[in-house]
């Protein structure tokens, strides 16, 4: 049990309510009497803290209250014609001033202040829709009037029949109950009801009457009311205001505070002792209060840090067994506000993926913050969350105990350059050097696998941060070189196994083939070479005649990695020259391994490329010649006659080796569509040429490596799964050119709302882009397009005057058409997204996922097109789903964002029949213009035969098949191998890559935009 | 060199301009032209389409007219109207009724970018009616034999919105424009900036990296008449990297991370 600290005395702040303040003034005060100035009048009233002795010696007044014996006093007029009600302008609202029985008049000071605490705290929270604020023993309603002006909705609960109306006149009636009601027994009430509210104000009179006499008494009731308060808050309570007039000796702001303490704690207490101050700075006390909130949601910093226990509080929401935030708290309490409420923060996001990596991450933080600043410690963070992403668990717990190596790196990289700064700068440079699309990875060793290139994670070898890109340049173009100039299209293992010691033969096969890839370099960039030169100096230097010789057969033109192979025998025993910087190892067992696989898929695809070209020829050929073909058909089928594919040599500069390979059929030149020319250049990098093998079209009982052991359907999906209430669609197989009839069955689901605010927080986490999203949606919507030529208008159109005036000079009929016209444009766009909800996107996937459909939607509602998001996933043709997030008549409700939040990774995914079934749906509406927007992670794949070329098929003709049906489809993708199968399924123009999970929030919003203007 | 004033019919290019033949486009023009069939010219930015309109006006020693298509542009500025000079209505042509009294080349650049209800003025031309009705004259305008039409657009990244009907696209024949291979856009970018053979290729090599980076980055990949620009840069004393940065990689993008990569790569090659 931890024990809770009680409020000291030192908490207590002073908060105070400066005047002169709008139409409000206090002049002065003492001797139990105030005289302050509200707008046009001066009014004197009693006031019980009005302790002192008075300023001036005689005091003007238009109102003067004269107190009766007893409790029933009465306003005096000092003049005639002086109104008893009058409105002032305070805090930005007008406050109705009435002279009330027992001297009351105006505000009192505690209201200012707590109304003026209570709108910062609504107007600093995003989700402003939804703000409900109790306000008990409201009184006049000026604090209920500022709540309502900031946007909430108030339940205004006064037992005084006057003050009620007083209240009405002051707020309204929009947005407000009033509750004419014991305030007690209202509470109790509420507490059946189960209805919580997220602002609270509480001004607590020491004595009081219900409507119907019950008693109010501060002492008994107060701790009574006070209990009752947590189970009175939302989740996200913003705020409890807690005051009562400072009575006596028992009440003071820190015994209200404590008493929020112990009903509420680990949130942020103030005790306040209130006042009202004149102009010269004398102070009247206007009783006390406690302000009780929660800081670390809406990221204030300020304010004092924050106890073992306070932490241990809030660390235990995001841990899964109990106690286990007791230690990181302690040693947490030690640190600044500031880191508290970031470590906070981290843990929170941390912990939406996996609460185990939260405890692990606040088990080790305060390490890391005793050795890096917050942006080091970030950086150590997502180090880590990166590891479990790629690597799982228990490498992920081992980094992030290693706090000090990474610390150590950091300082390291705090003065270099780090890979991250420029990975996506070397992709796109070495992406435009040319050949297959290779991924710069971080990796200990400089290597590559022919198809990532390994780099340091960070270089801070040189001082210039300049030349430390340079190197990094130069170690992507040498990794990039060996896999365009061929240096493994030779098991080199194989060759060097001869050798009698491996490795040594290794490392000078290295140099011999640095050698002949700088001089092609050097050739064909030379400003690389520059910079390869510098590095090259002590290499150069360290070189002796063996070497020299080689390096000169090696620098000619045709030099082949075979050549780099003859020589190792030559120099093997000589003394290796020194390797410059950038040359990095040689992994040829990574190389074999990954080289294997992807020949395998080139081949594949490379003649399924083969099959297709050859069926678009035979389907053209038969659309020109049908007749001719009748006759000549029968007669060649009955040969064996199958066409030949063969090549034919061309010269293209562009490519490594100098030349590259036509397709031609039967002797005739057949043009290649876009994917197949691009698997022959990978299939040339690899091999130097395309072996006979290859050039045979898929089908011709060709084992496909993706239809192993075709498992039946049924089988694996044994029992009933009854095809009631499903939807039942063909599937198109490529092989038989034909569809399979209601092959697949789809059903419709609901995706299970989560509600937690995901939406606010995304577009809290996003604000700034949400901002600008917003203008900019606007501003497609209402493109205020000025038409011309209309029959009625605003202005007239000088150029169709003219040429009417002319035409009717000329003897015809003048037009009406002569204004012009300020029209909104009209959009009439329906889209439907569809989301993979596939078990490959969990993770950040799935949260980029989310967090884009959060902004589309933000943005969708601004510009009013009509738009539908259902997710899609399932297992196997007999059950296959489609989520329902929001159908087209769905309005964007607290219901949609939770389905919005609720999305989760699930299963396959099977996209040819979700295609067919929300075209369908799609082609129920009405509109002009339809778009299919798909969101998806990579190639349709489900657990039976559909995937590969079969899955990639039957998705190409149900797009097709919307197309026919007049949908645009258009699919954004964040798999980097898209560009090998999407033109082929939607189109050369119709889809987008997103190279990075992160970007694709912003990105989304941006093609959407560009669509459909 | 004073600006001058031609009226569009008396555009007759008198120097040939110059073009380098991609594959038998001018062949293939010529072909529809002798047969009075309208051509559709395809390809992206910068690739030739309107110096390829040049050259073959320049061959086939016709009058070019060209209309640059836009948003507000309606039917009577493609036919003509009437307009009031000295107190009487006097008729006047537009740019396509000029061309085809002339018998001269009308061409309609970016089709795509005028309003559906505009461009179907162009259908009764287009078709074998060959023949511009002008409603307000009351008059069918039958075109002679050496009157063309052609008109352009680039299909790049569509909008859903902008694509050309149907009913518009099958009239036409269509030539499709792209970058010429290396050798002769090496040979082009020489002869229009009139720099060495040798630095022309180095820039072509630069073109063909950006061209890799279409879609991956870059909208576009360098045109060539980006080339041709940076090839005038040089000849001006311009060093090679910086005309590449100027007119090459700041008219790609704007985007941080490429604009570092592709002057990384230009820097690469000089």
């Amino acid at each position: 049990m931890v024990q809770l600290p009680t409020i000291p005395e030192s908490a207590t702040r002073d908060a105070l309510v400066e005047t002169p303040l709008d139409d409000y003034e206090l002049i002065d005060f003492g001797r139990g009497r105030k005289l302050e100035r509200w707008g046009p009048y001066v009014t004197e009233t009693l006031d019980r803290h009005a302790v002192g002795e008075p300023d001036k010696l005689s005091w003007q007044a238009d109102w003067i209250y004269v107190d009766d014996v007893g409790q029933s006093g009465h306003w005096q007029p000092t003049r005639s014609g002086l109104d008893r009600q009058w409105t002032v302008q305070l805090g930005g609202a007008s406050v109705v001033c009435r002279l009330e029985p027992r001297g009351r008049v105006g505000l009192p000071g505690r209201d200012i202040l707590c109304a003026g605490w209570i709108r910062q705290r609504i107007e600093g929270c995003y989700d402003l829709e939804e703000l409900t604020v109790l306000n008990l023993f409201a009184g006049n309603g000026y604090v209920t009037a500022q709540a309502l002006a900031a946007g909430a909705t108030v339940v205004h609960v006064e037992a005084d029949g006057d003050m009620l109306e007083l209240a009405q006149l002051q707020a309204g009636r929009q947005n407000v109950e009033y509750v004419q009601h014991n305030v007690m027994d209202f509470v109790e009430a509420l507490l059946r009801r189960q209805q919580r509210f997220d602002v609270i104000v509480l001004p607590a009179p020491d004595l009081g009457h219900g409507p119907k006499g019950q008693l109010w008494d501060r002492e008994v009731d107060l701790p009574r009311l006070v209990k009752h308060l947590p189970r009175l808050v939302t989740d996200d309570c913003l705020g409890i205001w807690l005051s009562t007039d400072g009575g006596a000796i028992t009440w003071k702001a820190e015994s209200l505070g404590q008493l929020l303490h112990e009903v509420l704690p680990g949130r942020t207490i103030e005790p306040l002792n209130l006042g009202v101050a004149t102009a010269d700075g004398r102070v009247l006390a206007a009783g006390i209060a406690a302000r009780w909130y929660d800081e670390t949601a809406f990221l204030q910093t300020g304010g004092i840090a924050l106890t073992a226990a306070q932490l241990e509080e809030r660390l235990d929401t995001h841990m899964v067994s109990l106690g286990a935030a007791e230690e990181p708290a302690r040693a947490l309490a030690g640190y600044s506000r500031e880191q508290q409420d970031f470590v906070l923060r981290c843990a929170g996001m941390v912990a939406r993926t996996s609460s185990g990596m939260a405890f692990n991450f606040v088990s080790h933080v305060c390490g890391a913050l005793r050795l890096m600043d917050e942006s080091g410690v970030e950086a150590w963070l997502l180090h880590c969350m990166d590891i479990y992403d790629t690597k799982g668990l228990h490498p992920a717990v081992a980094a992030f105990k290693d706090v000090d190596n990474f610390a150590r790196g950091h300082r390291e990289r705090t003065t270099g350059l780090a890979l991250d700064e420029v990975v996506n700068v070397l992709e796109a440079f070495v992406h435009g050097l040319n050949g297959r699309r290779l991924k710069v990875e971080s990796g200990e060793h400089v290597f590559t696998d022919s198809e990532s290139l390994f780099l340091p994670n960070a270089i801070s070898r040189f001082k210039q941060r300049d030349k430390n890109f340079q190197l990094y340049k130069t170690m992507a173009v040498h990794q990039w070189a060996q896999t365009w100039y061929g240096t493994w299209r030779v098991d080199i293992s194989e060759a060097l196994h001869r050798y009698p010691d491996y490795q040594s033969a290794l490392k000078c096969f290295h140099a011999l083939e640095t050698l002949r890839l700088d001089a092609r370099v050097r050739q064909m960039l030379p400003g690389v070479y520059r910079h390869i030169q510098e590095f090259r100096q002590a290499t150069d230097a360290s070189m002796d005649e063996a070497w020299q010789q080689a390096a000169r057969r090696l620098e000619r033109a045709d030099a082949t990695v075979r050549d780099s192979l003859s020589l190792i025998g030559a120099t093997i025993d000589r003394a290796l020259p020194v390797a410059p910087l950038y040359q990095g190892v040689l992994h040829p067992d990574a190389v074999r391994k990954v080289r294997k696989a992807r020949m395998q898929t080139d081949k594949q695809a490379f003649r399924i490329g083969l099959l297709k070209m050859q069926n678009d020829l035979n389907r053209r050929q038969a659309e020109q010649h049908e007749d001719e073909i009748q006759e000549e058909s029968t007669a060649e089928a009955s040969g064996d006659e199958k066409p030949v594919f063969a090549l034919r040599k061309v010269e293209a500069e562009e490519t490594a080796d100098g030349f590259t390979f036509e397709i031609e059929l039967d002797g005739r030149p057949l043009p290649a569509p876009d994917n197949v020319k691009s698997t022959m250049a990978s299939i040339l990098q690899d091999l130097g040429d395309i072996p006979e093998e290859y050039l045979y079209a898929a089908g011709d009982g060709a084992y496909f490596a993706g239809d192993i052991g075709e498992r039946r359907a049924e089988d694996v999906w044994k029992g009933t799964y009854h095809e009631e209430g499903a939807f039942l669609y063909n599937e198109w197989d490529y092989e038989r050119q034909n569809y399979r009839k209601n092959w697949a069955v789809l059903r419709e689901m609901d995706v299970h709302p989560t509600h937690d605010h995901f939406i606010g927080r995304t577009l809290h986490k996003y604000r700034g882009l949400a901002m600008d999203l917003r203008r900019t949606f606007e501003a497609l919507r209402g493109e205020d397009k000025l038409l011309k030529r209309q029959s009625y208008g605003d202005d007239v159109d000088i150029d169709a005057l003219v040429e009417a005036v002319a035409d009717t000079q000329h003897g015809e009929e003048m037009t009406d058409r002569l204004f012009v016209k300020l029209h909104k444009l009209e959009r009439n766009i329906a889209v439907m997204f569809m989301v993979d909800m596939s078990g490959s996107t969990k993770g950040w996937i799935n949260d980029a996922e989310r967090e884009a459909l959060a902004l589309l939607c933000e943005a969708l509602e601004t510009l009013g097109d009509r738009y539908a998001i259902y997710g899609f996933s399932g297992m196997t043709r007999k059950r296959c789903e489609v989520y329902r997030v929001k159908s087209f008549d769905d309005p964007y409700d607290d219901d949609v964002k939770a389905r919005i939040s609720g999305i989760r990774p699930k299963d396959y995914t099977r996209m040819g029949v979700t295609i067919r079934h929300l075209s369908y749906l799609l082609n129920q509406v009405e509109a002009r213009t339809r778009l299919l927007i798909t969101l998806s992670d990579g190639k349709p794949d489900d657990y039976d035969t559909y995937r590969g070329a079969y899955g990639i098929e039957d998705t190409r003709m149900a797009l097709i098949e919307a197309k026919r049906s007049g949908i645009h489809p258009f699919c954004i993708t964040i798999d980097n191998e898209a560009r090998d199968y999407l033109p082929h399924m939607y189109g050369a123009v119709n889809y987008a890559v997103i190279d990075e999970v992160r970007k694709l929030p912003l990105k989304v919003s941006d093609i959407y935009r560009r669509l459909t203007t | 060199m004073t600006a001058q004033v031609l009226k569009p019919e008396e555009y007759f290019i008198t120097e040939e301009p110059y073009y380098e033949s991609v594959g038998n486009e001018v062949e293939v023009f010529e072909a529809a032209y002798r047969n009075q069939l309208p051509v559709l010219l395809k390809g992206p930015t910068g690739c030739g389409k309107t110096r390829f309109m040049e050259h073959m006006a320049w061959r086939l020693k016709r009058p070019l007219i060209t209309v640059s298509c836009h948003d507000d542009l309606t039917a009577s500025d493609l036919v003509g109207r009437f307009l009031i000079s000295g107190g009487e209505t006097v008729w006047v042509d537009g740019p396509l009724a000029r061309a085809v009294r002339s018998g001269g080349i009308c061409y309609l650049d970016e089709v795509v970018e005028a309003r559906k209800d505009t461009t179907v003025v162009i259908h009764p031309l287009a078709d074998d009616r060959r023949v511009l009705p002008m409603e307000k004259l009351g008059e069918l305008l039958e075109a002679g034999a050496d009157f063309c039409l052609a008109i352009s657009y680039n299909p790049g990244y569509q909008s859903v919105l902008k694509d050309l009907k149907q009913s518009t696209r099958q009239r036409f024949v269509a030539l499709e424009f792209d970058y010429p291979c290396a050798e002769l856009e090496a040979k082009i970018v020489a002869s229009e900036g009139a720099i060495e053979p040798e630095l022309a290729g180095q820039l072509v090599k630069f073109a063909h990296m950006t061209r890799n980076l279409k879609g991956s980055g870059l909208e576009e990949g360098a045109s060539t008449r980006l080339l041709v620009h940076a090839a005038k840069l040089v000849k001006s004393g311009v060093q090679p990297v910086v005309a590449c940065r100027a007119s090459i990689a700041q008219a790609l993008t704007d985007d941080e991370e490429m604009l570092i990569a592709v002057n990384e790569l230009s820097a690469s090659v000089f």
